[in-house]
């Protein structure tokens, strides 16, 4: 999920340059697929680690929902750049761009270091088959 | 971001007030350094223990990077490390409201030698610190385990020595007890090295990476470099006081090679940043790492007898590097990110907590704080940072050199707190705006 974070940073720093740089075609797909990416890593989250984190402590309301909300953020975030990228906006896209970049890095900070460890912890007995069906989102 | 306990909930993040008041106040803090050296002139330099010296000192140290540090700290602290932070509610204020009322009342009682004031900032500044460092330490210590955590726990043990030996500097000032000038490089050592490069070197293992989008700080680095440095202090400090030279020697040349592969070591990861687009933090941290490089470079020489640091002019030249060029630089950067990110963030809880997310259009971080204005702020930090490292050379000159160092110190840093009153200003505009789609009678924190 770690690698998964660094993907999408490196996916959306390539989207920047390619807007920065005037390149429209570049940065339609740099961006498609960083947005493809990103959303799908959400969702292996929503649907799959964090109902067997909720399930197995019993926290429903704790970091799960704190996380939850923050990818309702990331991803009204996501439609502002593409709206920006559709209207081939430079200053409205860099500036989505740089928001979705701090938002998604103090994000991902305390998931690695607070909810994954949590995880490791409480559902390492059932890693390898989460793990499975996370890919298969 | 930063909500107040361990647990991530947003009913514990505290209103955007809190964290912001600090930083809002500590650039014009600061501002005031310069204030005091523009109106004293050359007499300030005239040797390393002036009234205006000391007082401009410690408006720059106390009043900006600490106050900043200390709400960094009560914020950062809880998130980043699932540590708890005791009464945060109370100690993030109480520290605050001590460091605006007793670094003013110490600068004056430095600068106008009267005694009654540097009293009245000892036993302020003695209690802000001292409610601060138990908090703190009570809950990094739970937080030990976390290599952040870690560093900003000996950062606070560092703060404990530092404020210990600055409380009793200026109980001898207000005429309560002995002067030991013979541990003034005790204090200012564990102050800039301790303090200061402790917290920054902690806190960049996760803002860097963060901010910059670099690469992560190489494992052995953010495991063993924050209690080597630490030991290495205690090794310094041990030498100095039991005066045994070679001891002394030795860990000053090993906090200096510590430091230096720390600054070394941030400019590489800079140099291979995913996002390579222009941006100011990054900049003001080039620009704090290189001077922290130079201090690093002149005190080891210093050692070694090609410099002589105890020559007035040296010795003020050192501490503008490592002062304004390293501590004010990255501060100044950090806040160009923290403060538009958490006004962003307030303003989307806002219309996510009230079902709006996609309803309001507020402005983005950007939009929050254009590029422009920073990027003419850091020339001007630039300009103030060149002037004053010229001052203690020319201050015997025609023209009144060091006066206008002192004006371009209080354009630099009123410059950077109008740009962040002006992130708060948009803020305020576009909450307003927020508000105006909430049905009647809604709270809002």
């Amino acid at each position: 999920m770690t690698a998964q974070h660094r993907e999408c940073d490196r996916l959306l720093a390539r989207a920047e340059h390619a807007v920065a740089d005037g390149d429209w075609d570049a940065a339609r797909s740099e961006f498609e697929a960083f947005d493809a990416l990103t959303r799908r890593h959400l969702r292996r989250e929503e649907e799959i680690l964090f109902p067997a984190f909720e399930e197995r402590t019993g926290m429903t309301t704790g970091p799960t929902a704190v996380m939850r909300m923050e990818h309702d953020q990331m991803r009204a975030v996501l439609d502002d750049m593409a709206a920006a990228l559709a209207s081939r906006d430079t200053d409205s896209y860099l500036g989505e761009s740089e928001t979705s970049m701090i938002l998604t890095q103090q994000h991902n900070m305390k998931e690695e270091q607070i909810l994954y460890g949590m995880s490791d912890q409480v559902l390492g007995d059932v890693a390898v088959e989460l793990m499975g069906r996370m890919d298969g989102v | 971001m930063l909500p107040g306990g361990g647990n991530l909930r947003y009913d514990r993040m505290p209103p955007l007030w809190v964290p912001l008041r600090a930083f809002l106040v500590a650039p014009f803090l600061g501002a005031t350094a310069g204030v005091v050296v523009a109106a004293a002139g050359s007499r300030t330099l005239d040797n390393r223990f002036t009234g205006e010296l000391l007082g401009g000192l410690h408006l720059l140290t106390l009043g900006f990077l600490t106050l900043v540090m200390v709400g960094a700290i009560v914020q950062v602290l809880p998130v980043v490390t699932g540590a708890n932070v005791p009464y945060t509610s109370v100690v993030g204020p109480t520290t605050q409201a001590a460091l605006i009322l007793g670094v003013p009342a110490m600068a004056w009682g430095l600068a106008r030698g009267s005694r009654p004031a540097a009293g009245i900032g000892a036993v302020i500044l003695g209690v802000g610190l001292g409610v601060f460092t138990l908090s703190v330490l009570a809950g990094a210590w739970g937080a030990r385990r976390n290599v952040t955590g870690r560093a900003m726990a000996l950062a606070v043990v560092s703060l404990v020595v530092v404020a210990g030996l600055g409380v009793s500097f200026l109980a001898g000032h207000a005429g309560w007890g002995p002067l030991r000038r013979d541990l003034t490089d005790v204090h200012l050592g564990w102050a800039l090295a301790g303090w200061v490069g402790l917290l920054v070197i902690g806190v960049s293992f996760q803002v860097v990476p963060m901010f910059q989008v670099t690469p992560a700080y190489p494992r052995w680095i953010q495991e063993y470099l924050p209690p080597a440095l630490f030991a290495s202090l205690v090794l310094w400090t041990v030498g100095r006081i039991g005066d045994r030279v070679r001891v002394a020697d030795a860990g000053i040349l090993l906090v200096c090679g510590l430091l230096g592969i720390y600054g070394g070591t941030t400019l590489w990861l800079q140099a291979h940043r995913r996002r390579r687009l222009r941006d100011v933090t990054t900049d003001c941290w080039r620009l704090g790492m290189v001077s922290l490089l130079a201090a690093c470079l002149t005190v080891a020489a210093g050692v070694l007898g090609l410099v002589d640091l105890g020559e007035t002019r040296v010795s003020i030249t050192l501490g503008v590097v490592a002062i304004v060029g390293f501590g004010v630089s990255v501060v100044t950067g950090m806040l160009y990110k923290i403060v538009p990110f958490l006004s962003w963030l307030h303003l989307q809880n806002l219309l996510t907590e009230n079902h709006l997310m996609g309803g309001v259009k507020v402005r983005n971080m950007r939009q929050l704080l254009p590029v422009s204005g920073p990027r003419n702020q850091f020339l001007a930090h630039l300009v103030a940072y060149a002037m004053l490292l010229a001052s203690p050379w020319l201050a015997r000159g025609p023209g009144g050199w060091v006066r206008w160092a002192g004006v371009a110190l209080t354009v630099d840093l009123s410059w950077l707190g109008f740009e962040l009153l002006a992130v708060v200003s948009r803020h305020t505009e576009d909450r307003a705006l927020v508000e105006s789609h909430l049905p009647p009678d809604t709270p809002t924190v």
